[in-house]
């Protein structure tokens, strides 16, 4: 075996008195690929950013050995560390739809380490090999792209052009962080293609990632960080079909799935509520909860041009039943959830809620009805007031102080919390806190707009078991919106798919993610990623 | 106190004392040998005076005092007067009084010329009194009209150079009217033109010349090279020594001082209060305590409280005006207690200055004795359920200064202690000249004074109201006290002196008038005069302020040379 | 694009007229009689004018007619850009605003770049960095912030000018009496400006697209002229339209501490003299100033963020 790309041992950062990563030790050979899994907090994205020197101004790093390709770079200075970044490391940085400066052309951001690091040609030739570069990554018509804002860019070429820049000093590593997140489903999986083809180019990878399923496709070797401890380590099979530690058995636990429906994803000793049929429907004698009938709804965009978004969209709720809607971005599910809210108003095509008329009434006929229907969205902080304490958001929406009481029990909040103001919770926290504030007014129906996309899997795994437990305990339906096909196929009793505004699908959750029909469902369903080796048992 | 006003008077306190760290060593030894120097040294001609003025005008001729520092380097009138109150030559070489006092004659100097070529004639005092009688406001001159216009009959020109003034009655103030700054000619080719000619390139027949008005920076004043008329009271009866006057409005009141102490003004005017102390010490200062009315209270007496005189004189023992005065002008101004003539007027009494001395018990005493017996928890007394409420409506800024605004302070504070309720009405400049608070019955108590050489003032400020044919009365503005003097036997006295020829005679009326208003009717509370000042660098010299209202007069004015 | 243009015209008549007619509406309701004003103001003296001298002018100004007629005069002389002639002054409006206003210009620009130049400097080289210079520039920023820019004024003055004498204490339309007006006007405004600027830098970055330029070898003062800059210039731009209205006030009080000729001693003669037509000529300077202000802050905000001109 040919000497280590980078050999790691010990390192410690701390921010002040936490200690924000503890004695991470691993070794890279070159042209292999090394993920490090966990969730949020773990201390993954730090011991990344720490590779390449940028742990942060107030970090205290130590470490008792780092090399890269056999020399010392345990202790360079920031002026070193210039010349190692771009040059030798390429580094994918998180969020990559705001990753690249939205005021300059794409092509200068890719060509700013060519640049830095004293590029030789013209200016011309300069262009030129941006130009290929973002050729080489895929991105289509790269002439126009390079001289256009990033904001002109979708977000798969975003993240495109953002490997691209990373790639374009021919670096013997790159280091991806997050690359995959806030990205369809269908662009994903070009992306970990993308990376996939790299690494047969001989690069080196280290791949940062929440996402076990993704991990799991990429990695040759992987490191499991929890609170800034690598709690597991080894190669892919034997980490993900053969877990050892607890805490990466309930990682791979809390992935919701097909194999997961009707089971708990969290650890918890209390049984399900109820017992429930597989598929719920409708009750005989009674018609739907929610009746959508040939919704069309367009906006008109900055050139003007009416552009449809929702465009003939019918669809029944029963009572108790969870419909999912997938679908991709700008697939419309969203401004199809507006208008079951009655928060936008229909270009055609009616809403019925109780079987009585709904999208039709006046707003001031409306309000009084406005109980029977409530939601939860992603980023609950945003429609909460942040000066309030938790009881007084929910108290707002409730009758009385026992019923916030009762239902801040319900939905599991501790009483410690309930005099904190939005900013004190965690995500999970907050989401519990929205799923009390949504079921106060007992509604019959519930909308839930990625009530769960921007919360760690285990986290998730947690809401979702409380969702399916009000819903059951509670009677309430939900219209559960969400682009995670896994946590829809988990929750759904039948399941919508939505692309271009269009409903090109519908039928149970098993139908329809098991045995797909029509074209789009069939990529959506084989672009997730899946995790690639099955465990011998699955926790019941 | 409020308390911007605390912070920003430490702030000028600690200005001053930037100011005068740097020069306060041997600041009088400096003084003295610029000035041995100046007397020294013989009149040299050449150069231009940097002169830091303080107030802009909206108009290069206007009957406003502070324009009459300026129209005085370019108009010029009949006649002058000097410090002993005598009346010199200047347009008029000479004139005539006829034995029954009615007509005035006046023999023109001849060969003088306006400076746009026009001669200056008996045809051009004709045009120009009849303009400032005109009934078009915009020509109107409402200061010679208020001093003359009720005595004369008609102006006659028999030839080139002799004006006669027919006058209706006797009047002895009428030298004095026209010894006035307002008094000044403009060429009949302006006068036709209008203000939109004068306001801007005023031609008189002065010193210098407006060259050029750069507005809100300066007026560019040429010397007049053929000037042959100059006054009585200059020693240099040529043009003037000096090439011209660059004539700056600083308005501010460090910028002035700093103009001067930097050496980009050679004269400033108006010495800051702050830096009076130190003006006296460095440089050479002019100083003139302006003639006829001082700044005082007129007392409404035509409702109450004021009605009553006892509670007038009541007011006027409630305070201590003079150590007032002292506190807030520190000698930069003197105190003028008797408030119906300047001090520096010819027939100023002066034991009615200290008449109403500081005296709470006498103030207690005679309110007690009108009747304003009952007193609130603030000590404020009331009579018949009403309260001993005194408004004090002035024109903030424009009559009043904000050193005069302190003034009031004092007074309202002490006023107060013997139970007056006395409100402060500050009102705007514009609001002021638009009437607002100022109609009978807006007021108790407006503060105010007008300028004028002496007496003459008494006919101008104590008229009583007129009454138009219809019988509707045309109230006098200027008598802010609403005395009705004939009823009092005041305007007869007035009307009798200044138709008294005889010096001695005269003088013991205008006595008599001051007596009435002060110990008899208690109707003003004296305060100060309007004071005008003038600091010089050592380099020039031969500045003299006019007898009448202190104009800045620079025909003999020269710079020293080696400076 | 044409019709961008023409609602922006629109706009700005519409701005222009409401001014006009808000000057016009006010003075309708100011107390006191208007043609004794005017005498009286003229004259220097209260006086009641007789009813002679009142009635010339009421018929001269056109006071009696109705308030519509009068209104309708107005708009129409306004339209023909007639502004009338001011009343203590007796000279056209419009000469003498035309004789004030470039002083006024060119120190409230100079001002505003002298600003922007101060504040792009502290927050360039102290934003985000914890040393005793990048405390001491970010309290200098508070503490000016605050200053009124009479006090600046004054002190510069008695420091730079009176005792020193390096800059000449009063008047002067030369670049170097420039100096010392149009840093009074910039030093509180560059602390403001700066506040928001170093808010924004500091939210910056932050930003992942930050982090991204370091990760290609970018060092710190190429990451905050390069990347952090632009974008934290941009709401001190949208701000520098108001600022400019602010720094039009502020220079009727620090011209007449320099003593400058300029727009600001015409309007405190013609507001304390109510001299209605001068204070509407000043006042449609202002709103015209505004706009273009407001015009070109718009242009420099497309030149700052592209992504204004795509969509």
């Amino acid at each position: 075996m040919s000497a280590p790309l980078i050999r790691l041992e010990g390192l410690r950062v701390a921010f002040g008195p936490t200690e924000a990563v503890r004695e991470v030790s691993f070794e890279l050979q070159p042209g292999r690929s090394l993920a490090i899994v966990g969730e949020s907090g773990s201390g993954k994205s730090v011991t990344a950013r720490t590779l390449v020197g940028l742990t942060g101004g107030r970090a205290q790093v130590g470490v008792d050995r780092y090399e890269y390709l056999g020399r010392d770079v345990s202790a360079l200075s920031d002026r070193e560390w210039r010349k190692v970044r771009g040059k030798e490391i390429g580094f994918v940085t998180q969020d990559a739809l705001v990753s690249l400066d939205g005021l300059r052309p794409v092509g200068k951001e890719v060509g700013e380490g060519p640049r830095l690091h004293g590029w030789s040609g013209s200016k011309d030739e300069l262009r030129a090999r941006v130009v290929e570069l973002l050729r080489d990554v895929g991105v289509p018509e790269p002439e126009l792209k390079a001289r256009q804002l990033p904001h002109e860019l979708s977000g798969g070429q975003r993240q495109r052009a953002l490997i691209a820049s990373a790639l374009a000093l021919d670096p013997s590593l790159l280091i991806a962080d997050e690359p995959t997140t806030a990205l369809d489903v269908t662009i994903q999986a070009q992306v970990l293609e993308l990376l996939e083809a790299t690494r047969a180019r001989g690069k080196a990878l280290i791949l940062i990632s929440h996402d076990l399923a993704v991990v799991s496709r990429m990695a040759d070797f992987v490191l499991v960080m929890r609170e800034g401890e690598v709690v597991e380590r080894g190669p892919a099979a034997q980490v993900f079909g053969d877990p050892q530690h607890e805490y990466t058995r309930k990682l791979l636990d809390a992935v919701p799935s097909a194999h997961s429906r009707g089971a708990r994803l969290s650890p918890s000793s209390a049984p399900r509520l109820a017992v429930v049929p597989e598929h719920r429907t409708a009750p005989a004698g009674e018609g739907p909860l929610l009746r959508a009938r040939d919704l069309v709804k367009s906006f008109r965009g900055p050139d003007k041009l009416a552009r449809t978004v929702v465009q003939d969209v019918s669809f029944d709720l029963a009572r108790g039943e969870t419909l999912g809607i997938v679908g991709e971005s700008g697939s419309g599910k969203s401004t199809t959830a507006r208008l079951v809210l009655a928060l936008e108003t229909a270009d055609s095509g009616v809403v019925e809620l109780g079987g009585r008329a709904w999208s039709t009434l006046s707003e001031r006929e409306r309000r009084p009805r406005r109980r029977e229907i409530s939601v939860i969205y992603q980023d609950p902080l945003s429609s909460f007031d942040p000066r309030w304490p938790v009881e007084r958001i929910v108290g707002d929406a409730a009758e009385d102080a026992a019923q916030v009481s009762e239902l801040l029990d319900l939905v599991g909040l501790e009483r410690s919390l309930r005099d904190r103001r939005p900013l004190e919770l965690s995500g999970g926290q907050r989401q519990r806190v929205a799923i009390a504030r949504a079921l106060a007014p007992r509604p019959s129906v519930i909308v839930c707009d990625e009530p769960v996309s921007a919360l760690d899997v285990s986290i998730q795994a947690q809401v979702l078991d409380l969702l399916a437990d009000l819903r059951d305990e509670l009677d309430v339906s939900l219209l559960f919106i969400s682009h995670d096909l896994g946590v829809v196929h988990h929750l759904s009793d039948r399941v919508l798919v939505m692309s271009e505004g269009r409903v090109v699908e519908q039928g149970t959750a098993d139908a329809v993610f098991l045995n797909p029909k029509h074209d789009y469902t069939q990529r959506l369903v084989a672009a997730v990623p899946r995790l690639g080796y099955q465990r011998e048992q699955v926790a019941a | 106190m409020t308390r911007r006003s605390t912070v920003s008077a430490l702030f000028s306190a600690l200005l001053a004392v930037a100011v005068c760290a740097c020069g306060s060593g041997g600041g009088s030894s400096t003084k003295a040998a610029a000035l041995g120097a100046k007397q020294d040294s013989k009149p040299t001609t050449g150069g231009t005076i940097e002169y830091g003025h303080y107030q802009e005008p909206p108009c290069l001729v206007t009957t406003w005092v502070q324009t009459g520092y300026l129209t005085r380097q370019y108009l010029e009138q009949l006649i002058t007067v000097d410090e002993k109150g005598e009346f010199l030559p200047w347009l008029a070489e000479s004139w005539d009084i006829s034995d029954d006092k009615q007509t005035y004659t006046f023999h023109l100097k001849p060969n003088v010329k306006f400076t746009n070529g026009e001669p200056f004639n008996s045809e051009a005092v004709k045009v120009n009194f009849d303009n400032w009688f005109s009934t078009d406001p915009t020509r109107r001159n409402g200061y010679v009209a208020f001093h003359v216009e009720d005595h004369i009959d008609k102006i006659e020109t028999p030839d080139d150079l002799t004006v006669v003034f027919k006058l209706k009655h006797p009047h002895h103030p009428f030298l004095s009217a026209l010894s006035q700054y307002a008094f000044g000619f403009l060429a009949p080719s302006v006068v036709k033109a209008g203000p939109e000619e004068w306001c801007v390139r005023p031609v008189g027949t002065g010193p210098f010349i407006v060259e050029k008005w750069n507005r809100g920076t300066n007026v560019v004043l040429k010397r007049n090279p053929n000037y042959n008329s100059a006054p009585g009271d200059v020693e240099n009866k040529g043009p003037a020594y000096v090439d011209g006057i660059n004539w700056k409005f600083l308005k501010d009141n460090t910028a002035r001082w700093g103009s001067l102490k930097s050496g980009q003004s050679d004269v400033i005017y108006d010495i800051p209060g702050v830096n009076w102390a130190e003006a006296n010490e460095r440089y050479e200062v002019l100083r003139h305590i302006t003639g006829g009315r001082p700044s005082q209270l007129a007392l409404a007496t035509d409702h109450a409280p004021f009605d009553d005189v006892k509670v007038r004189k009541a007011f006027q023992y409630a305070s201590d005006r003079r150590k007032a005065v002292e506190t807030v002008f520190q000698g930069a101004v003197p105190y003028n207690g008797n408030g119906a003539l300047s001090a520096s007027s010819p027939e100023h009494l002066k034991d009615l200055e200290d008449y109403y001395k500081y005296d709470p018990a006498k103030a207690n005493q005679l309110l007690d004795e009108a009747g304003w017996t009952e007193k609130d928890a603030d000590g404020i007394r009331s009579k018949n359920g009403k309260k001993l409420t005194v408004r004090i409506v002035y024109g903030a800024g424009s009559i009043i200064s904000s050193d005069g605004s302190e003034f009031l302070q004092i007074v309202q504070d002490q006023a107060k202690q013997v139970g007056f309720d006395v409100q402060l009405k500050p009102i705007t400049t514009a609001d002021f000249f638009a009437g607002k608070g100022r109609q009978p019955g807006e007021f108790e108590i407006q503060p105010g004074y007008w300028v004028a050489r002496s007496a003459e003032i008494f006919q101008v400020v104590w008229k009583p109201d007129a009454k138009a044919d219809d019988g509707t009365v045309l109230p006098n503005a200027n008598n802010t006290s609403r005395l009705q003097t004939d009823q009092v036997g005041i305007w007869q006295l007035v009307r009798q002196a200044d138709q008294e020829y005889d010096d001695a005679k005269r003088t013991a009326l205008y006595e008599q008038v001051q007596r009435k208003l002060v110990e008899e009717q208690a109707v003003t509370v004296g305060a100060y005069p309007l004071t005008v000042s003038l600091a010089l660098s050592e380099r020039i010299t031969g500045i003299k302020l006019n007898a009448s209202i202190g104009e800045p007069i620079f025909n003999d004015a020269y710079f020293v040379k080696g400076k | 694009m044409a019709a961008t243009v023409l609602k922006r015209l629109a706009g700005a008549v519409l701005v222009l007229w409401a001014t006009a007619t808000f000057t016009f509406v006010v003075q309708l309701f100011m107390p006191g009689d208007r043609a004794t004003m005017i005498i009286n103001t003229q004259a220097g003296n209260l006086q009641n004018p007789s009813p002679e001298e009142i009635a010339t002018l009421n018929e001269r100004y056109g006071f009696d007619d109705s308030y519509l007629t009068q209104y309708l005069h107005y708009l129409g002389d306004l339209a023909r850009g007639d502004l009338g002639v001011s009343y203590n002054q007796h000279q056209p409006v419009t000469e003498i605003i035309a004789a004030q206003i470039g002083p006024t210009i060119v120190l409230t620009v100079s001002a505003l770049i002298l600003a922007w130049v101060i504040s792009l400097i502290i927050t360039v080289l102290a934003t985000g960095r914890d040393n005793v210079w990048s405390r001491a520039a970010t309290g200098f920023q508070i503490v000016t912030a605050a200053l009124p820019p009479y006090w600046i004024g004054t002190i510069l003055l008695v420091l730079l000018a009176v005792q020193t004498g390096i800059f000449p204490v009063e008047g002067d339309t030369s670049v170097i009496g420039l100096i010392l007006p149009a840093l009074t006007l910039a030093i509180p405004l560059s602390g403001f400006l700066g506040q928001v600027t170093q808010d924004e830098f500091e939210r910056v970055l932050e930003q992942p697209f930050v982090t991204s330029s370091r990760t290609r070898g970018m060092g710190d003062l190429g990451v905050r002229l390069r990347h952090v800059l632009r974008h934290a210039v941009l709401p001190a731009v949208t701000l520098s339209g108001w600022a400019l209205g602010a720094l039009f006030s502020g220079a009727v009080l620090i011209e007449a501490v320099f003593s400058r000729p300029g727009i600001g001693g015409i309007l405190v003669q013609a507001t304390s003299g109510r001299d209605i037509p001068l204070v509407t000529g000043v006042m449609l300077a202002s709103a015209v100033m505004y706009i273009v202000a407001n015009l070109l802050v718009d242009v420099a905000y497309r030149y700052v963020d592209p992504r204004l001109r795509t969509a």
